[in-house]
């Protein structure tokens, strides 16, 4: 039994096409045995219309689906969530394509490619995607149209017809966007699946973990100061502190998610600014330090001066699963009074596991005995790191069972968390209370929309001690180490060979990089951030008073009943009257003229009886108009007529002036 | 001497015609692009004014044969068609070809015969063959029929019904002529004897030809609109009571196309159509009293549609 090719065949490249350029979505997430399924099937099915071929059994399929449904099964250990649910899908479309024969299957195929463009959404709102989904579904009514068109059609009235149509349908997707409620947290609630990473700074502190993030340029955060940019070696975004170390890792401990005790709040020289957090899926919202309040989120602060967003109802920490943005208000370090550390933190801020770190122990004990205060002691461990031979890189050799030991005194070579960990060590060892911090460092301004943005490579460590009288205090190690890290970035800091293998040195890769980062920043605030809030402050201006919902649901009816009003208007006045060409119009510019001076051509009078008449009354002018209607006539009723002479005809008719 | 072209024998032959039938140039005209299209002619008028004249004129320049049938009340269909005789030697029927097997057939006035006999040419009009005795006989390649009636009122007539008066393709009236020409009439020769004196400038097979190159006249969209307009306008309009048919349609696109050809145009304009409208559409729409007036039909319909 073998196939002959059909008449529906010829919609096949347009088909494939369309679920390619759907399938491209999810490229980089699908398991690569469905991309190859994909293509196998494709171009199974395309080489089928050259050359007829048995047909695959319905068995043969069903054996296929059923198999295809297991491997998924067996790869995500569940057939819900995205990319398990996506993978399924294209694994079926690949099989229908094979299967694809009458003109009903070409609009299954249709559907799933609409349905694929949307779950490429689900991934990330981003408005690359949305042209994405923009232009699948351009492919996807084209596709269902030409099922649609007898054989020996143009394909060029579907095109159109498919603009059309989707030009129709935009107005009503601005109003559904502005008036459908917009609903509080997540609308889809996406089981994401085990194999989505989380990004940004991460709870806890291993050896390598920060180095692992200074690779990714992925956008952290997008920060707009009212008021001056602080400079660079001040703009410290803290995200979280660490305060619990066993000897290996830096941890949170619970102490310090307490709530912290109410402080006065202090608002002299306030720094303020807003911030458009990208999903972290962690809780944490980084500030600058000594932050004073916020705003435009539901957060709490914790004694470790840490900010956790929370949900709406229970007050429960929430993660950040979707761009978030909050303003906040910050006082530069030095000018807030503090009292007195609390017994328990200091105990907390001051242990070590017991047996760890020996060496540095002794080393801290030596140098403590030889410094007068505290702030001696910290300047000489820094004064330590400076002259020591330590280096800075993110290539360090993996460090054994005592890693703060070996850091300090054999390999010598680390990131930033090495030098925090070591430099914390060294603290608490002499006796004064010290944690960990990581956040971020820096940030670049963007020219184009006038914020800060904060990649994840701008992830960082440091240290914050604790000195009477002058509480909490940033030390940043690193900065002794490689100064050009905070001053100019990363970029600067690294070993010329590290720097440049990870590095982009060139300029308009940067510059163009920037400019999409504004076009995503206005994207994120004017599309994604356009939330209830909105929307009520919305119905305000529009002087709504009452219920939010009746507000929204009366202003969506008004907007269809106002859209289609439009469109019929639109359509009644495009019947009525049929947009002239360009010859039809200027053939009517032409007798105007003729018309102010008193010779007004009968709509119901022909071309050359109006030039007869012409001739008559105004002799002067016959022979110019006598040339033009010539022209005229022969544009428009004669065989074949040129572009040319369309060109003479609108000259002739500019230089007619009667 | 050479043969000159059928083009140029085309603007003899009006001259020609012009000579006989005097002030008369556009129904002339209208005469032969009836003829141009493959159309039959209807000539209405009173008695007198040169319908026969017209007709001769037509057939001898153009070279073509010629039959007059004069229609009587008592007129037969087969006086029409012809008869089979038997023929004695033969023994057999041999059918005798009546006055229709010709080239130019006059049917004169032919709204004094009776329906039967009318229904017997109409026909034969719109078949190009007859059928008597159960056998089918061709007419000839070119076969016109000009036929000329009385205006309905007069008496003893049997007006031809719509369905008939379709079949031609114009209908149009001579009319009296200027009196500076009926008095140019009135001392000149004879007419009869001025038709006999007559060279013909065409044959049958340089007409077929000039009917053939009238087809490829051609017809723009803006053209096309212009002619629905035009016959969406007699629908519209409730005087007219079912407006022009679609082969009224066509028969203005052939004649129009016909007009054009006689004016040395390869392409049709609004002119062209509106030359030729009154005459092909006005006896196919009916008023309340018979079939409209040419002069309505003229300003109502051509005087309110938009050329485009």
């Amino acid at each position: 039994m073998s196939r002959a090719p059909s008449a529906a065949d010829r919609h096949l490249p347009l088909a494939c096409g369309a679920l390619g350029l759907a399938v491209l979505g999810h490229v980089g997430v699908l398991p690569t045995w469905i991309g190859l399924l994909f293509i196998v099937a494709l171009a199974t099915r395309l080489l089928g219309v050259l050359q007829p071929r048995p047909i695959l059994r319905r068995t043969v399929l069903a054996v296929f689906a059923l198999g295809s449904g297991v491997v998924v099964l067996a790869n995500f250990r569940t057939l819900n969530g995205l990319t398990a649910g996506t993978s399924l899908l294209v694994a079926m479309a690949a099989l229908k394509v094979v299967e694809t024969e009458r003109p009903r299957d070409y609009a299954t195929l249709a559907f799933i490619v609409f349905f694929l463009s949307l779950a490429s959404l689900l991934r990330a709102p981003s408005p690359l995607r949305l042209a994405h989904a923009l232009a699948c579904t351009w492919l996807g009514v084209q596709l269902l149209l030409e099922t649609q068109r007898p054989a020996a059609a143009s394909p060029l009235p579907a095109a159109r017809q498919t603009a059309r149509l989707l030009g129709l349908g935009l107005p009503l997707a601005v109003v559904l966007f502005i008036f459908v409620p917009r609903l509080e947290g997540r609308f889809w609630a996406v089981p994401s699946g085990g194999s989505e990473a989380t990004s940004g700074v991460a709870e806890e502190m291993n050896p390598g973990a920060i180095a692992k993030l200074a690779l990714s340029d992925e956008p952290a955060f997008r920060v707009r100061f009212d008021g001056p940019l602080p400079e660079r070696a001040s703009r410290y975004w803290r995200v979280l502190a660490l305060d619990a170390f066993d000897g290996q890792t830096w941890r949170r401990s619970a102490l310090a998610a307490t709530l912290a005790p109410a402080e006065p709040a202090d608002s002299r020289v306030a720094v303020r600014y807003s911030v458009e957090l990208e999903p972290s899926h962690q809780a944490w919202l980084p500030n600058l330090e000594r932050l004073v309040d916020w705003s435009g989120v539901r957060a709490r602060r914790d004694a470790d001066g840490t900010l956790a967003l929370q949900d709406n109802e229970a007050g429960q920490p929430q993660k950040v699963d979707s761009l978030t943005s909050y303003s906040a208000r910050a006082t530069p370090p030095s000018a807030v009074p503090t009292g007195e550390l609390d017994a328990t933190t200091r105990r907390r801020t001051l242990s070590l596991p017991s047996g760890s770190a020996p060496r540095s122990r002794a080393l801290a004990g030596e140098m403590r005995a030889g410094s007068a205060t505290s702030r001696d002691y910290i300047a000489r461990v820094l004064g330590y790191f400076r002259t020591e031979p330590f280096a800075y890189t993110l290539e360090p050799p993996p460090l054994g069972p005592n890693p703060v030991d070996e850091f300090l005194f054999t390999s010598r070579a680390g990131f930033c968390e090495h030098y925090a960990s070591a430099f914390v060590v060294l603290m608490r060892a002499a006796g004064i209370p010290a944690r960990v911090v990581i956040g971020y460092q820096g940030g670049d301004l963007n020219a184009y929309g006038n914020f800060l943005l904060v990649r994840q490579s701008a992830a960082h460590a440091w240290a914050e001690v604790w000195l009477d009288g002058e509480g909490w205090v940033r030390f940043d190690p690193t900065a002794a180490i490689a100064p050009e890290r905070i001053r100019a970035g990363l970029d600067g800091a690294l070993p010329e060979a590290e720097a440049r293998r990870y590095r982009h040195h060139f300029a308009w890769v940067l510059e163009s990089r920037a400019a999409l980062d504004a076009l995503k920043a206005g994207w994120d605030r004017l599309v994604l951030g356009y939330s209830s809030r909105q929307q009520a402050r919305l119905l305000d201006r529009l002087g709504w008073i009452g219920d939010p919902l009746t507000g929204l649901a009366t202003l969506l009816g008004a907007g269809f009943a106002l859209t289609a009003l439009t469109l019929l208007t639109l359509q009644l006045a495009f019947r009525v009257r049929p947009r002239p060409d360009r010859v039809q119009r200027a053939w009517e510019l032409a007798c105007r003229r003729l018309a102010r001076r008193g010779l007004a051509r009968d709509p119901a009078e022909g071309p050359l009886d109006f030039a007869r008449r012409v001739r008559t009354a105004r002799p002067g002018d016959g022979a110019a108009f006598d040339e033009l209607v010539r022209c005229y006539v022969r544009i428009r009723y004669e065989r074949a007529p040129v572009a040319a002479d369309t060109e003479e005809f609108i000259g002739r008719v500019r230089r007619f002036r009667p | 001497m050479t043969e000159p072209t059928p083009q140029a024998a085309l603007s003899t032959a009006i001259g020609v015609l012009n000579k006989v039938i005097l002030g008369k140039d556009r129904e002339v005209r209208l005469a032969l692009a009836c003829l141009l299209a493959r159309g039959h002619l209807l000539l209405e008028d009173v008695p007198g004014v040169g319908k026969t004249t017209l007709a001769q004129a037509l057939a001898r320049t153009l070279g073509l044969r010629y039959r007059r049938i004069q229609f009587t009340s008592d007129l037969l269909p087969a006086d029409v068609i012809g008869v089979s005789v038997y023929d004695r030697e033969t023994a057999r029927f041999i059918f005798q070809p009546g006055p229709i097997f010709a080239e130019l057939v006059l049917a004169d006035e032919i709204n004094r015969a009776t329906p039967k006999a009318q229904s017997a040419l109409l026909e034969a009009m719109e078949e190009r063959q007859v059928t008597a005795d159960g056998e089918t006989h061709a007419l000839p390649d070119a076969f016109f029929v000009v036929a000329t009636q009385n205006p309905s009122h007069q008496l003893g007539t049997y007006a031809l019904p719509e369905s008939e008066l379709d079949r031609f393709l114009m209908r149009i009236s001579l009319g009296y002529p200027p009196a500076a020409l009926e008095r140019e009439l009135l001392a000149g020769v004879d007419r009869r004897e001025m038709i006999a004196g007559l060279k013909p400038v065409l044959s049958a097979a340089g007409l077929g030809t000039l009917q053939d190159a009238v087809r490829s006249v051609y017809l723009s969209d803006a053209l096309l609109d212009y002619v629905q307009a035009l016959i969406a306008a007699t629908r519209a309009d409730r005087r007219y009571a079912p407006g022009l048919s679609p082969r009224a349609g066509q028969g203005v696109v052939r004649a129009a196309r016909a007009w054009a050809f006689l004016h040395g145009r390869s392409a049709v304009l609004p002119e062209d159509v509106q030359a030729v409208f009154v005459a092909v559409a006005a006896h196919r729409l009916q008023t309340a009293d018979g079939a409209a007036d040419p002069l309505d039909v003229g300003r109502r319909i051509l005087g309110a549609v938009p050329t485009g």
